[in-house]
């Protein structure tokens, strides 16, 4: 064609001459040689394209066939859907809900959408009535293109005013901690903010970070039946001796999880700053909403009285100092400055170790203390924590006072718990570890896998532990705690009554009325604290505020109910195995006077 | 034969044009399907969050205490009721006729653990071994356990709805 035209365009040609359409002649060898580059272009070509049409099957065949499967849960659709990520929950070791976090939509209102007010109100008013009509008919015509109108909805709620159909209705998405039990494990559950939830006290403040992150629920050592017991009995107590308050904490011995822990008054940490005032008519007493917060069993730090010859006995034992034979003179007071220490019930004679822990001899008690010496008193109560903060899952923790310096007459009252004020967490974990044969474990509020005992640190001797448990037996067979016993379940403790020391000065009539104790005490599950603060005594405690006539026998009732539910069997406490890993040798044979 | 080819080519173009057309479509309502689902997902889960509280709610201890009071009045157990644990009550002896096989139910809870593996006839389910006396403690914790049938006509509750009312009193 090109030759053609060349041909065709050639000046010399005359007008009216047209050549024959015909193609030039050209060899036979040049044409073959244009054919062939022709061909071999065009194979080229083609070779290319089939290369890359083989691949690209090829590779088909490869996501398709072989490695499809592999390659499907990289795609962002094969991936699993989950709820909006929220606050972790918390439950209890039994998995039961303590807290968590719901959707709780809030109800707004743009009123220049709002074609008519007076009928959206009184639509309105049939699924909310707890609102007022006329505020809301008020805030319907305002001029405002923004009116709260209801914040938190329960899901019925939202569906009732969506199903009203009402143009300018509009629902915020929020989301509000909720807690199912309400005041049941409100100290150590804690509460949040109800602007961003962040948690303001408890598991929910100390754990903030944590609960903020992960998604699977945390599971607290509580157990929320065993809770419900001791906040059931505790309640009877302060009702029964119209005491101003009570704590109580309940411990595994052997691993120091917390089982259970109250304090009373609490509070609802659905509401934390105390019932709005249609809610209550505000005729019940009032309490301070800082007393309700106020965790006693971390925070509060209390001279715990006799309950400190536990640690006393226990370190006169441990060193040495003392055995279960040896004996201190308690026929006397003992005079020393402008103190004078003398006993409750004073037998005014010789007393062997037994009996000065069994009939919680001050005096006996202090000279024992003497003997052993303020560095060993010091070292011992240093080793079982009680000299620094407690350890544990709260931010609410008070550190302990003592004495600075740590004088003779310190020595004295500390042996049977005055001059020395500790929470009743860190007594609790520190007669654990005297229980359990010796080993101190830090108290903990999470769970502890099922077999797996914690690392602890050998705090007394397992001899000590055992002589421990004998004494501790001792005094809820013949002494101070006859109250506390729960037949079948061998229960051990001491008891102690403090005067509170208020500015300085021991107030006669306030006491803090303590009982600890384990059980069963041939081999303690379980370590158990009951204290009730400014006790009055009734015509059925004859007028005594005491421990023993106050918070030991709630002790029992609670052990006759957690027992069971714990899975503790009880056993004949008469039968002679009991008897004789219970017996204290020294005593054997003799006539036990009665407290 | 060369038009053959064509022909042929033809129908094959328009055939996996329609193919593809088909699949796409396919696709796009798979995809829409799978919006919806996972949208009802994430709807039904938070629903479980809302039911899993109300249970908790509901089944709190002081409200089963409250409802044991009022309908079935069960007491805290006695430890006169736990003198013995399962596993201390002996098996019978195997030479005596076969006691009536126990329902099956009944047979797995009472049954302690070492009897697992003896014939089913000759587990030692007595009537003796069923009475409240020796079922193991947990099981039949009455302080707490959840409240069987009896409690059925409790009066409608509004459960979480009441609860929720108290605490949107304070805004």
């Amino acid at each position: 064609m090109l030759s053609i035209q060349r041909q065709d365009e050639n000046p010399c040609r005359p007008r009216h001459f047209k050549p024959a359409p015909c193609a030039p002649i050209v060899t036979d060898a040049q044409a073959n040689v244009r054919i062939e580059t022709c061909r071999t272009r065009l194979l080229v070509t083609a070779v290319l394209f089939l290369a890359i049409f083989v691949m690209v099957g090829l590779r088909l065949a490869d996501i398709v066939l072989i490695t499809g499967a592999a390659a499907e849960p990289r795609l962002a659709r094969a991936k699993p859907v989950m709820a909006p990520p929220i606050r972790a929950d918390i439950v209890d070791r039994n998995a039961m809900l303590l807290a968590t976090t719901l959707d709780s939509p809030s109800l707004y209102a743009d009123p220049h959408q709002i074609l008519d007010a007076r009928e959206a109100t009184r639509a309105l008013s049939t699924v909310l009535p707890e609102l007022d009509p006329a505020k809301i008919y008020a805030e319907l015509t305002s001029a405002k293109s923004f009116v709260w109108l209801k914040r938190h909805l329960t899901p019925r709620q939202q569906y009732d005013v969506n199903r009203l159909g009402i143009p300018g209705f509009q629902f915020e998405h929020e989301e509000r901690r909720f807690y199912p039990f309400g005041n049941l494990a409100a100290h150590v559950v804690g509460y949040t903010s109800s602007f961003d939830n962040t948690g303001l006290g408890g598991v929910e403040h100390a754990l903030d970070g944590s609960l903020k992150e992960h998604h699977e629920p945390l599971q607290l050592s509580l157990d929320a039946r065993v809770q419900f017991v001791l906040r059931d009995e505790l309640a009877r107590v302060v009702q029964e001796f119209s005491a101003k308050g009570a704590a109580g904490i309940i411990m595994d011995a052997r691993t120091s999880e917390v089982v259970a822990m109250v304090s009373l008054p609490d509070f609802d940490p659905n509401h934390p700053l105390g019932p709005s005032q249609q809610d209550h008519g505000g005729n019940q007493p009032a309490v301070e909403v800082k007393d309700q917060i106020f965790n006693k069993i971390t925070l509060g730090d209390y001279e715990l009285g006799s309950v400190f010859k536990i640690f006393n006995t226990a370190m006169a034992l441990d060193s040495g100092v003392a055995t279960m034979t040896s004996g201190y003179d308690a026929s006397r007071p003992i005079e020393i400055g402008r103190f004078t220490i003398e006993d409750y019930h004073g037998k005014h004679r010789w007393l062997s170790v037994p009996e000065i822990f069994m009939y919680s001899s001050n005096i006996g008690s202090a000279r024992m203390a003497v003997a052993a010496g303020a560095d060993r008193q010091k070292g011992f109560l240093g080793r079982l924590g009680l000299l620094q903060k407690a350890n544990i899952q709260l931010a609410e923790v008070s550190t302990p006072h003592f004495p600075r310096p740590w004088r003779e007459i310190n020595v004295m009252t500390i042996a049977y718990g005055h001059g020395i004020a500790v929470s009743p967490l860190e007594c609790v974990t520190a007669v654990a570890a005297i229980v359990n044969g010796g080993i101190l474990h830090p108290a903990t509020l999470l769970k502890v896998p099922a077999g797996s005992e914690p690392q602890g640190d050998r705090v007394i001797s397992a001899k000590t532990s055992e002589q421990m448990r004998k004494l501790m037996r001792l005094v809820v067979e013949y002494g101070t705690a006859k109250m506390a016993a729960a037949p079948g379940y061998v229960v051990g403790g001491k008891t102690g009554t403090a005067e509170k020391n208020l500015g300085g000065h021991y107030e006669e009539k306030k006491l803090v009325s303590t009982f600890i104790g384990a059980f069963p005490m041939n081999e303690p599950r379980y370590v158990i604290l009951a204290l009730v603060d400014e006790p009055h005594g009734t015509t059925a405690s004859h007028g005594y505020a005491t421990a023993g006539w106050t918070v030991a026998p709630a002790t029992s009732r609670i052990i006759q109910r957690i027992a069971p539910l714990l899975g503790v069997v009880p056993v004949d406490e008469s039968s002679p195995e009991i008897t004789r890993a219970l017996q204290v040798e020294s005593l054997a044979g003799k006539r036990i006077d009665d407290y | 034969m060369n038009r053959l080819g064509t022909v042929f080519w033809v129908v094959l173009a328009l055939a996996s044009g329609l193919t593809m057309y088909m699949v796409k479509y396919g696709v796009q309502n798979l995809e829409d399907e799978l919006a919806r689902v996972r949208k009802q997902t994430v709807a039904e889960q938070l629903e479980i969050r809302v039911l899993n509280a109300e249970w908790s709610y509901l089944t709190q201890p002081a409200r089963l205490a409250e409802l044991n009071k009022q309908f079935v009045s069960l007491a805290p157990i006695a430890t006169k009721q736990l003198q013995q644990s399962i596993g201390n009550i002996p098996l019978r002896a195997l030479s005596e006729p076969p006691a009536p096989e126990p329902p099956a139910e009944l047979s797995v809870q009472a049954a302690p653990p070492h009897a697992a593996a003896l014939p089913a006839r000759d587990l030692p389910v007595s009537p003796v071994a069923l009475t409240p006396v020796a079922l193991s403690p947990v099981a039949l914790n009455l302080a707490s356990a959840p409240v069987p049938q009896a409690a059925r006509p409790v009066q409608p509750t509004r459960g979480l709805d009441e609860l929720f009312a108290q605490i949107a009193g304070r805004h």
